[in-house]
């Protein structure tokens, strides 16, 4: 694989307040969504982002599309840092796909005017060159060409989220982030929309940043996963390597409510314990430690970094801290 | 059109409301044209002719609705009469929604301190009523139709300005606004391609609505003699005038109120059938 650096992101933190009171508001505490979280995206590959409700994987993906200001940390791409403030040129190489097929289209444009408004801004093309363009890739999407006159209320979800996909590629990105792009929609449909991302990211060689909590469509989708959990890093390992020798244990926990298709396979299922800390007060240590079963006191007290095990494989685990390479 | 089921179940009017579409044009259409249907001078009077039977009191009577006070034919004063209503209403909801926007777009958009102050103004002209507000500028300004269109655009606009400021508010959250921000879109092109043509149908509707009160609030200027003056006349003056006959000439003040409700009639039944015909929602029903 090309180890082009296309995306990197380190140190990121977004804080936001908490205000109390009516009149004279305080701030009374700060939610950590993303907390100093570093990675890179290589050129080719898809990253899943996966994570519980909350854990910020959202606040990340909006704040590498400049969506939000970050507390802290940067953001760059293609060499050039980003924030809030793009330039044009690089904002047509970044594009998203939106988790609610139904409110990310405006119910008031039809199809033709939501799939070519990327075009519209970045663009002076003609009617018959956005015509050109458009048409090729209603096909690759899976959109009829008679389509293009209705509006969105007249789509199912899974179309919906096809014309959400059309409207991200037609500028043709470098880097397509898709947060949750499959969520709202049903099982079935879902398959046919990762089907579909696979597809195009064979014709237009994308790089994507896939964002889901759902660990079946993140190991269908992924090259490497980031696991993710009250706005840490816990892991990050190419997908083989992370199914394979998992080691953090929420990515063991993660991994064991995969469902099996076969009914007489027996499973040893990792429950966990209690509820995810809320991010106003997370823990001082390890952010997992309260529900982690093999906690020692280290990890209570101190924040375990990020560390390398093997080539492409990183934990944030006191478990496995350096010199001490534990085998489970 | 390709297909004409479709383009009737988009564009399909009830003939109920076709009808009332039909008859409050001809009404406009009638009132507008008074100097050319009717030339008259509206100041003429014609004693020896006062207060003459109706058509339907007296089949032989040259006049359709009678003659009121001053010997002047009913029929014509209340195409005069129409004429001025509509036009003052006309022209007070253009002044009053496109203040009511321009108030509820800054205060929607920019929110913060803006957007209080632009609340707190709506709130306090909301607290004034109506008809003092008549009052007052009818003492600054005189009685003219000038001022029931100032007054109307004065109290007009505040609900406008709030029903502007609430979908705004509304949508900016939307994601679809989010999505095109992500594209790389400008402010002003979310505002005008997204934002207007959003809230442009409930303003619409909105507007057709308050058509009514305005009719009514320059007719109740009128009648209290703070409006249209005489030899002028509008709806809410002919009703006025007229009240002096009620027990013995009773139609001078009542076809004129007939016309009154027959126009808020039309009016809101067409806004209502457009609030549900440009709601995507609801015409998915169907």
């Amino acid at each position: 694989m090309n180890r082009d650096i296309i995306l990197s992101v380190s140190g990121l933190k977004k804080y936001f307040p908490v205000r109390r009171g009516l009149i004279l508001q305080k701030t009374v505490g700060q939610v950590k969504a993303v907390d100093d979280v570093s990675f890179q995206v290589y050129r080719g590959e898809t990253l899943g982002i996966i994570g519980e409700s909350g854990c910020g994987k959202t606040t990340l993906a909006r704040m590498i599309m400049g969506l939000e200001k970050q507390t802290e940390g940067e953001i760059t791409f293609l060499g050039k840092k980003i924030d809030t403030e793009m330039p044009a040129d690089l904002r047509k190489k970044i594009q998203m796909v939106f988790q609610d097929p139904y409110s990310s289209l405006d119910p008031r444009m039809n199809i033709r005017r939501i799939i070519e408004e990327p075009l519209r801004v970045h663009t002076k093309l003609s009617a018959n060159e956005k015509r050109q363009i458009l048409l090729p890739l209603l096909k690759n999407v899976g959109i009829d060409e008679n389509a293009l006159q209705k509006y969105p209320h007249e789509f199912s979800g899974g179309q919906r989220q096809r014309i959400g996909i059309a409207r991200a590629l037609i500028l043709q990105p470098e880097l397509l982030l898709c947060d949750e792009p499959v969520s709202a929609l049903d099982v079935s449909i879902q398959a046919q929309i990762l089907n579909l991302f696979k597809d195009l990211e064979e014709t237009y060689h994308l790089t994507m940043i896939f964002v889901s909590h759902d660990m079946s469509v993140i190991r269908h989708i992924s090259d490497r996963i980031i696991v993710m959990y009250l706005g840490q890093i816990m892991e990050i390992a190419p997908k083989k390597e992370l199914f394979d020798h998992t080691l953090h244990p929420y990515s063991q926990a993660l991994m064991s409510a995969i469902p099996v298709a076969d009914p007489e396979r027996q499973r040893a299922r990792i429950p966990l314990k209690g509820e995810i800390p809320s991010p106003l007060n997370a823990p001082p240590g390890c952010p997992f430690s309260g529900r982690c079963a093999k906690a020692k006191e280290i990890c209570h007290c101190q924040k375990p970094g990020l560390r390398h095990t093997s080539a492409q494989h990183y934990v944030a685990c006191h478990l496995f801290a350096e010199g001490c390479e534990e085998t489970l | 059109m390709k297909n004409p089921k479709r383009y009737r179940r988009q564009y399909g009017i009830p003939i109920f409301i076709l009808f009332l579409i039909i008859t409050f044009v001809a009404i406009m259409i009638l009132s507008l044209l008074a100097p050319v249907i009717a030339p008259v001078d509206l100041a003429v009077t014609d004693l020896p002719n006062r207060l003459k039977d109706p058509v339907f009191r007296d089949p032989d009577s040259p006049y359709l609705f009678g003659t009121d006070d001053l010997g002047r034919d009913l029929a014509i004063r209340l195409l005069y009469g129409t004429r001025t209503t509509i036009m003052i209403s006309f022209s007070g909801m253009i002044i009053a929604t496109a203040i009511g926007a321009v108030f509820g777009i800054i205060a929607g958009l920019c929110g913060g301190t803006v957007d209080i102050i632009i609340s707190f103004l709506t709130d306090v002209r909301l607290s004034v009523p109506t008809t003092f507000i008549g009052i007052i500028c009818a003492c600054i300004l005189g009685a003219n139709s000038f001022t029931i269109i100032l007054v109307i655009a004065l109290t007009g606009w505040s609900s406008f300005c709030r029903l502007v400021r609430s979908q705004i508010i509304q949508l900016k959250h939307v994601k679809f606004i989010e999505s095109s921000r992500a594209i790389g879109a400008s402010g002003l092109r979310i505002l005008f391609e997204h934002i207007l043509v959003n809230i442009a149908s409930p303003l619409i509707v909105q507007a057709t609505m308050s058509l009514s009160e305005f009719i009514l609030l320059e007719s109740t200027l009128s009648f209290l003699g703070l409006g249209i003056q005489p030899p002028n006349t509008s709806l809410g003056v002919l009703v006025s005038t007229g009240r002096n006959y009620m027990l013995t000439q009773w139609w001078l003040a009542i076809i004129p109120s007939m016309v009154i409700i027959l126009l808020i009639f039309q009016i809101s039944l067409i806004g209502d059938w457009l609030r549900d015909k440009l709601d995507p929602k609801l015409q998915n029903m169907t």
